[in-house]
Parts: C-alpha cells; sequence; structure tokens
C-alpha cells in the first residue's frame, strides 16, 4: 500500500483512500468457495487497516451478492465481531435488496427482464467500496477480476447475459462498471491471488486446475489489474498445454458440466477475454500492458 | 464408549446440536431402506440454512426469511407459523414444551410448542446462528457479539454472559458441569456452565464454526485450519488430529467408537475415535460443511444432494439428488425421511 500511494506508513497509505466517516463496503468473492474465493484471512488484514483510520467495525460492511455462498466460505465465523456480513439477496429470485431507481438496460436474447438493478448496499448504504476479487478464468467471461467482480456482484440478473455457447459479458461487465454511484465508489481493488484457478471458474472445485500462486494485486485501476490477470491465466493456460482464453473453436465447446469441469480443452461457453479492454474504451482504465506501471514486490 | 447425551435423565435437556452426538434430533426409530416416494412437498418461501427437528408429529423448520414452520407431518401443512424480525440460520431446539431458536435479529425466541405463541425472547448484540441447547433449566448459546449467554429457560432472563476472543457460530455441547465449543478466534474453550468462567482453552490454526461432540472424556471438532482435533475434555491438551483437504464447518457425528464429520474437500470422513486413524472416507459433493446424522450402523448427509452411507465402510447405501444443504441434516422418524433444502423445499420421502 506504501509503494502504491507513495505515503510513507501503512495507515497513511489506507487514508488516502479511506476517512474515518466513511462507510466502507468490502465486496469480497465467495464465489466458488471454498476452493478459490476472497480469502477471510485477507479480508481481515483489510479490516484491520480499515479500522486503523478510524472507521468503526459497525461501519465496516462485508458482502456479496448470494448469502450461502458467503455461508459456504465461513466469513462470518472467521471474521471479526462488529463488522457487519451480508449477502445481497438469500435466493435466486429474490429482488428485495435492490434498488429499483438505478438499472442498467440491454437486452440479449430477447429476454423480457431487460434491466439488470443495482444493490441498495452500493447504491444507498456505502460511501466507499474496497473490492476484493480472486484470480480466476471464467467460462463465459475469460477471466473474473475486478471488473467482473464489482459488476456482476452488484447488479442482478446478469446470468441472462450468457445463454450457451455464446455469452454477452462483453460488453455488459464493463458497462455495469460505469454506472454511478458504483463507479466513484469503488476507490481501491485488491486481487487475492494466493489461489489461481486456470480453467473451471468462477466454480470449480477441482484442485488440479488450482495452483498456489501466492499473489497479492493492488491497484487503483480495475483494468490494469485484469489486464494482468488475463495475462498471468493466459500464461498459466500455455505452461499447461490448454488453449487460449481467445479461442472460439466450436469442437471446443461442450453441454456436458462434468466435462467441462475435469478437461482444459473443453468450455461451455465462447469466453469473452475483451471485455477487460472494452472497460478500457470505457474510460474505466488502462488495458495497454505497456502502458501500466506494474510494479512487483516480494515479501 | 457411550455418548454423553445419555447421561443427561432429565426431558427438558437438549444438551447439543440436534439433541445427541449422533444428532439425530431426538429420534430414535428409523427403518433403514432407500426411499422411493415423496409423500408430500412444503415450500417454506425461502431457502433453509438449518436443520429441521421433529417432536410430536410436528416438524420444525426455520427459513431464512426469518419463519418458523411447524409442519403437520401426516399432511404436509403449516399447523402454525412465526415470523421473526430477522433471517434465521440457527438450528431449533427443544426443552418440554418450548421451541427455541436464535435469529439475526439478535436474540433467541422461545415459543409455545403447540401454538407457535413467544413465551420470550433474550437479546444479545449481533445475530444469532447457532442451536440453542438446554441443560438443567438454563438455555446456553453463543451470539456473533462474541459472547456466551446462559438465561433461564423459563423466562429467558440472563444468568450470565462471557465475552470470548470472536464470533461464536459453534454450538455448545452442554455437559453437566462446562460447556464447551469453538469460536471464531480459533479457540476451542471450555466454560463452567454454572458462572461462565474460562476453564481451559486450546488454540486452532484458524476460527471454528464447527459445533463440539463430547464422548467419553473427549472434545472433538473441526477447524477452519483443515483438521479435526480431538482434546481431552477435562484439561484441553490435544489428544489427536486429523488433516483433512480443506476447512471443516461440519459438525462431528459419534456413534460407538466412530466419528463422522465433512469437509469443504467434499469427503465424508470416519475416524476412530480413540486414535483418530481413518477407517474410511467418501467423496459425497463438492463441498460439505453440514452435520451427518448416524443412525442403526448408517451416516446420512446432505451435500450436494443427500446420502445414505454403511457406517461400516463408507460406500453408498442410497443416494437422492435432492436437497443440496449448507447446514440441513436428514430427520428420520419410522418410515419416512424429512429433508429439508436450500432452495426452501421441505421432502417427506419414503
Amino acid at each position: 500500500m506504501q509503494d502504491l500511494t507513495g505515503e510513507k506508513s501503512a495507515q497513511a497509505a489506507w487514508a488516502k483512500f479511506i476517512e474515518p466517516n466513511d462507510v466502507v463496503g468490502i465486496k469480497i468473492n465467495p464465489s466458488g468457495a471454498p476452493a478459490c474465493c476472497s480469502s477471510p484471512e485477507i479480508v481481515r488484514e483489510i479490516i484491520t487497516a480499515v479500522q486503523s483510520i478510524g472507521v468503526p467495525a459497525r461501519n465496516i460492511l462485508i458482502y456479496d451478492r448470494y448469502s450461502y455462498e458467503m455461508d459456504i466460505g465461513s466469513y462470518q465465523a472467521l471474521l471479526p465481531p462488529g463488522v457487519r456480513i451480508t449477502g445481497i439477496q438469500d435466493a435466486f429470485v429474490d429482488s428485495s435488496g435492490y434498488d429499483t431507481n438505478v438499472f442498467c438496460a440491454a437486452t440479449f436474447f430477447g429476454e423480457w427482464e431487460t434491466r439488470s438493478y443495482m444493490a441498495n448496499i452500493v447504491s444507498q448504504v456505502v460511501t466507499k467500496i474496497i473490492n476484493v476479487p480472486t484470480m480466476k478464468d471464467h467460462s463465459a467471461s475469460g477471466i473474473t477480476g475486478a471488473l467482473k467482480n464489482l459488476a456482476y456482484g452488484t447488479f442482478n440478473n446478469v446470468a441472462r447475459s450468457h445463454r450457451a455457447p455464446h455469452s454477452f459479458t462483453n460488453p455488459l461487465i464493463g458497462l455495469m462498471c460505469t454506472v454511478e454511484p458504483l463507479r466513484s465508489k469503488a476507490v481501491l481493488h485488491i486481487m487475492d491471488g494466493m489461489r489461481q484457478v486456470w480453467h473451471g471458474g468462477p466454480l470449480t472445485q477441482v484442485q488440479d486446475f488450482i495452483d498456489q500462486t501466492g499473489i497479492l494485486l493492488v491497484a487503483t485501476d480495475p483494468v490494469a489489474m485484469d489486464t494482468i490477470e488475463l495475462e498471468a491465466i493466459e500464461k498459466k493456460r500455455r505452461e499447461r498445454s490448454a488453449p487460449s482464453l481467445w479461442q472460439r473453436d466450436p469442437k471446443s465447446i461442450t453441454i456436458d458440466n462434468n466435462e467441462f469441469f475435469h478437461d482444459a480443452t473443453k468450455n461451455l461457453f465462447f469466453r469473452q477475454p475483451g471485455h477487460v479492454a472494452a472497460a478500457g474504451k470505457l474510460g474505466l482504465g488502462v488495458a495497454d500492458l505497456k502502458q501500466i506501471d506494474h510494479r512487483s514486490l516480494s515479501a | 464408549m457411550t455418548t454423553e447425551a445419555a447421561k443427561s435423565d432429565d426431558p427438558g435437556d437438549w444438551p447439543t446440536l440436534l439433541k445427541d452426538n449422533a444428532r439425530t434430533g431426538g429420534h430414535q426409530e428409523h427403518s433403514v431402506r432407500s426411499p422411493e416416494r415423496a409423500v408430500w412437498q412444503y415450500r417454506a418461501g425461502s431457502s433453509v440454512r438449518s436443520a429441521p427437528i421433529l417432536e410430536g408429529g410436528i416438524l420444525y423448520v426455520a427459513s431464512a426469511n426469518g419463519v418458523l414452520h411447524a409442519v403437520d407431518v401426516l399432511t404436509g401443512t403449516a399447523k402454525w407459523k412465526f415470523q421473526a424480525a430477522g433471517q434465521i440460520h440457527s438450528t431449533p431446539s427443544l426443552s418440554e414444551d418450548r421451541v427455541l431458536f436464535g435469529c439475526d435479529d439478535g436474540n433467541v425466541y422461545a415459543l409455545d410448542r403447540s401454538t407457535g405463541s413467544k413465551l420470550w425472547e433474550a437479546q444479545t448484540r449481533a445475530e444469532v446462528w447457532v442451536s440453542p441447547v438446554v441443560r438443567g433449566g438454563v438455555v446456553f448459546f453463543g451470539s456473533a457479539d462474541a459472547r456466551v449467554y446462559a438465561v433461564d429457560t423459563d423466562t429467558g432472563r440472563t444468568l450470565w454472559a462471557q465475552e470470548l476472543g470472536g464470533r461464536i457460530y459453534s454450538t455448545i455441547y452442554a455437559a453437566e458441569h462446562q460447556l464447551y465449543l469453538g469460536c471464531g478466534d480459533g479457540k476451542v474453550y471450555s466454560l463452567d456452565s454454572s458462572s461462565g468462567k474460562t476453564l481451559w482453552s486450546t488454540p486452532t490454526g484458524n476460527g471454528i464454526d464447527s459445533s463440539p461432540a463430547v464422548a467419553g472424556n473427549m472434545v472433538m471438532i473441526g477447524s477452519q485450519d483443515f483438521w479435526f482435533y480431538a482434546m481431552n475434555s477435562a484439561s484441553g491438551e490435544m489428544l489427536w488430529k486429523y488433516e483433512t483437504g480443506l476447512g471443516i464447518s461440519s459438525s462431528p457425528a459419534v456413534s460407538e467408537d466412530l466419528v463422522v464429520v465433512g469437509s469443504k474437500d467434499g469427503f465424508l470422513y470416519a475416524l476412530q475415535t480413540q486414535k483418530g486413524r481413518l477407517r474410511w472416507r467418501t467423496l459425497v459433493g463438492e463441498v460439505v460443511t453440514a452435520p451427518p446424522v448416524i443412525h442403526d450402523g448408517i451416516v446420512y448427509i446432505q451435500a450436494g444432494g443427500t446420502f445414505a452411507l454403511d457406517c461400516a465402510t463408507g460406500s453408498v447405501v442410497w443416494r437422492a439428488a435432492l436437497a443440496g444443504a449448507v447446514q440441513s441434516a436428514p430427520v428420520l422418524a419410522a418410515d419416512t425421511v424429512y429433508l429439508a433444502s436450500l432452495s426452501g423445499e421441505v421432502y417427506a420421502l419414503r
């Protein structure tokens, strides 16, 4: 954090993003728990840092879309007392946690409901968001990183963007990230790359495709972060002789989930890793590796 | 080795999650055979995160939208419903004519079992996901406010409250004089049941939301550090431990010399209680977080679906591709199996 901000102390670095009177949302990614999700241990450290700025525990809210996935991750038990831990929706058709005044409208397959509503937590409750995505490939969007964690974890009715084998996660992911107040509130992105899923994401539990990479990415630019993630997962797939995330060979498509989860040459959709660059074109950040100020630190 | 619950003669006692070490919810009779059809299906209107319990022909089911349902098992219809002020993740428990449960509004509720009317509520400062347990006229429970509470069974009046080092999602095991539980701070605690004073605490490598079983002189519990532990119940001394592939939220079930527990690695593990040696392990889903139930040589578990396994070998006796669960457990009664699912459906299978 000191290197990211140029500040001399960790507390000063965090104070660049968070003020004592903020209500801080920590957007985790429990999807894929327990094999690969935002580590409660890292979330604990973030909570400690936010509290060091003077934010009381009751004003720290750890959230994601589905509460049952948070249950599986045991976040409730593993995080410190006082912080709030909330799922936006309890069940798949529960819309009570969404703000009907803030939505993103789009149609892809002629669906009846063309709106996706923003979570009340984001539109009305928190004043700042610390985004804690994981480092995973994604069967529909190519990767799931900072952008997708924000977009598809904030709005409802998003599964309609992909109907096998086609995926319109590009441009929907980037588009959703431009919607205010989400765009302005998401001030910091900390990617948990302790584990890296290079095939079968976002839900796989198959350890063959999960590497213990031990990486944390910290950024203010979600597009730059995801660009680096995309390169890392592409590199891993090359090393393991798996096809590129950009591959569009119809022979690679399967409708068998089990085959997909156990065969790195198969996929359920034509992936859309171009959603990262598309988000860059929407002004959300830098998608050109040559222009990204990427520094590596070892601990 | 016998289960501790057998030592309690008071019919009002409900000393651990689902009443006894076998996690039977109090039921003793069940014919072991594969169910063939659904007798009825009840929609709770929201997901069911906890385990139902059965008494007197009524199935008590807590749904996440804050409703406790009393379902008549003959008809599959609600006899009464109680709407609490918050979500419910707590597995209900029974004590004489009361049904008890915790709620996300920070209260533990006691309802009249036959009418659903509220008898009392006991307030904490954060959500209560654990199952209240009862021993000797006292209800014990932990809260996410990091405190353990002892309240009077008749009135809900707080007798004592003891602060621990983390959130509490582990249901207490109430022995005659001591309480045992895990805590989000990673420690297993033993408290004096009359005062709440800490008698011993033993650290593990990560937070705990598994609930302990106590058998003989051992406290057995899983941790999110991947390990399953057996500790001396008097001193907290580590007796043995066994490593699984991922964290353990599942609460162990004990029968004779076997302890069975699920892991988030998807396996159900059966360990020999004295030394912790592996008897068998069987893959039952992608993730196992619910408690197993043991009855008459069969282990039942809800993971991605519902499995019945041979206790001696771990081989699958029957399976049903329904009732995926986070913390729910099958209810076994006579010739019927009752299952509550994450999707909010409750099934009676025969």
